[in-house]
């Protein structure tokens, strides 16, 4: 029989390994480059979406490490500088974690506590930018890539709505 | 009463708990970000299997991707057929006369060759590697493309990648079944180019935006309009390669890449030998022959030839 204490430690790194799985399908997806007649935007930010979504359900101490292995990955899937995404995922995660566990509403509260994040990602990614290749980072293209992906939150809302109603998960849902 | 001590115990070594775990994370994060500083590239090993596997699955990722903008392009290709099927029908009466200058100017260079008894690189190798960016990555920080070719077909780094436009970037990272592409547009990027028409030199320098600069033209002649080649002076790369065209914005000049038309989907790699230092390849020793060569030669009494 597993005492309370095991099958908590059991959850916490299951629930924190699902987050890993969840941000490897989402690096992925943030290394498409989507072309739109002349303009091309790549969802770079995306991964944001997991730091905003996880914490309601998963203790701090393994997911901020989560956040950083996340941030590692997306560093080295992304032939990037190393650290960049590291550092803003976890200092993310630190700043953002106590405001997002008391977040809730409906979806335009839920979007605009989004936007607020991924604007802070794209802020702290343009000074480690700045900072690690000497040169200031087209804010053009920093602006358009986050504006793309907070466009596309409705999209990830709706999506995580279904799989929980799917999933006979509907209370997590009334939680949030 | 105790309870609540008890509770308040248990919080309060939570949040220390909390706050080291924090404190832990962070500095790792700075650790690794201050590894990576001044373009160095730790994690190298780590990299190449990164990318192998991100580009399997993002591979499967960009199709649907790719299919919708194949499909929005070929839409709004349907409706200007038949001003393009003119433009193509003059080009092709261009191209015509170009093949024939073509055919001609290689029979010239044939006979000089043959004459001088040289060997005249125009052009890369025949060897073709094909190709699929699977990722194309066009961010403030990189501009890099993920291929589906690695080392087991033949690519490694350094090797010139090509589009039916022109040169696309370069080999930078090899691993078994995908390999890491630098744009030309890339901030790290630098290539040797000569203008086609009149020889001058420079080097194209990439600095994150569409168009790479041209920079170190000392006073070389270089003209809105010119074709930009690869000039093949950085032993890097092959002589001859397009690249793109030159303009101006304000006082610097700039190329207007070949392959800044459209999303780039099939591409190729062109393996190249670059020149070797001397130093690294070494004249093999004249076959002169030493004295104990000679003593080991020499016939043995009584094993002599002579009657």
């Amino acid at each position: 029989m597993i005492d309370e204490s095991g099958g908590n430690a059991l959850q916490t790194l299951s629930i924190a390994l699902q987050a890993l799985g969840l941000g490897v399908m989402l690096i992925c997806i943030s290394l498409l480059n989507i072309s739109v007649g002349a303009v091309s935007v790549s969802l770079m930010y995306i991964p944001v979406a997991l730091l905003f979504f996880w914490p309601r359900y998963s203790k701090f101490a393994p997911s901020v490490w989560v956040a950083l292995i996340i941030g590692l990955l997306q560093d080295l899937a992304s032939g990037g500088p190393l650290g960049l995404w590291t550092l803003t995922y976890t200092a993310l995660f630190v700043i953002i974690d106590p405001t997002v566990r008391r977040s809730r509403g409906g979806l335009s509260s839920q979007w605009s506590v989004f936007a607020v994040l991924v604007l802070a990602s794209a802020t702290l990614t343009w000074i480690f930018g700045r900072l690690s290749m000497g040169v200031r980072p087209n804010l053009t293209v920093m602006g358009l890539n986050a504006g793309a992906v907070i466009a596309l939150f409705p999209a990830l809302f709706f999506l995580r709505r279904f799989i929980y109603q799917v999933s006979g998960r509907d209370d997590v849902l009334r939680g949030s | 009463m105790a309870g609540r001590l008890y509770s308040t115990r248990q919080q309060k070594r939570r949040s220390a708990l909390l706050r080291r775990a924090s404190v832990l994370a962070l500095a790792l994060a700075l650790i690794i970000f201050l590894l990576g500083l001044n373009g160095r590239r730790p994690l190298g090993a780590a990299r190449a299997p990164a990318e192998s596997g991100a580009g399997r699955i993002v591979s499967v990722l960009s199709m649907p991707v790719r299919g919708a903008e194949n499909l929005s392009r070929s839409v709004g290709a349907h409706f200007g057929t038949v001003a393009e099927n003119e433009r193509l029908a003059a080009e092709v009466t261009r191209l015509k006369q170009v093949e024939g200058q073509i055919l001609s100017l290689r029979e010239q260079v044939s006979y000089l060759e043959t004459i001088l008894n040289t060997d005249i690189e125009t052009v890369a190798k025949e060897k073709r590697i094909a190709a699929r960016a699977v990722s194309e990555v066009r961010g403030p920080f990189v501009q890099s493309a993920l291929i589906n070719a690695g080392a087991a077909k033949g690519v490694s780094s350094g090797d010139a990648v090509m589009t039916v436009n022109g040169i696309y970037g370069r080999v930078v990272r090899s691993g078994n079944s995908s390999a890491r592409v630098l744009l030309l547009t890339d901030l790290s990027s630098r290539i040797a180019v000569m203008s086609q028409r009149s020889r001058g030199r420079a080097i194209l320098s990439g600095d994150n935006t569409v168009a790479p600069s041209l920079e170190f033209r000392r006073d070389g002649d270089w003209q809105i309009g010119d074709r930009i080649v690869t000039s093949g002076d950085d032993g890097i790369l092959p002589r001859g390669l397009p690249v793109g065209e030159v303009f101006a914005e304000g006082n610097k000049l700039r190329a207007k890449l070949f392959t800044d038309v459209a999303p780039v989907d099939w591409i190729w790699v062109a393996p190249f030998a670059p020149v070797q230092r001397p130093e690294d390849d070494p004249a093999p020793a004249p076959d002169v022959p030493t004295p104990d060569d000679s003593a080991a030669d020499a016939p043995l009494p009584g094993e002599s030839d002579a009657p």
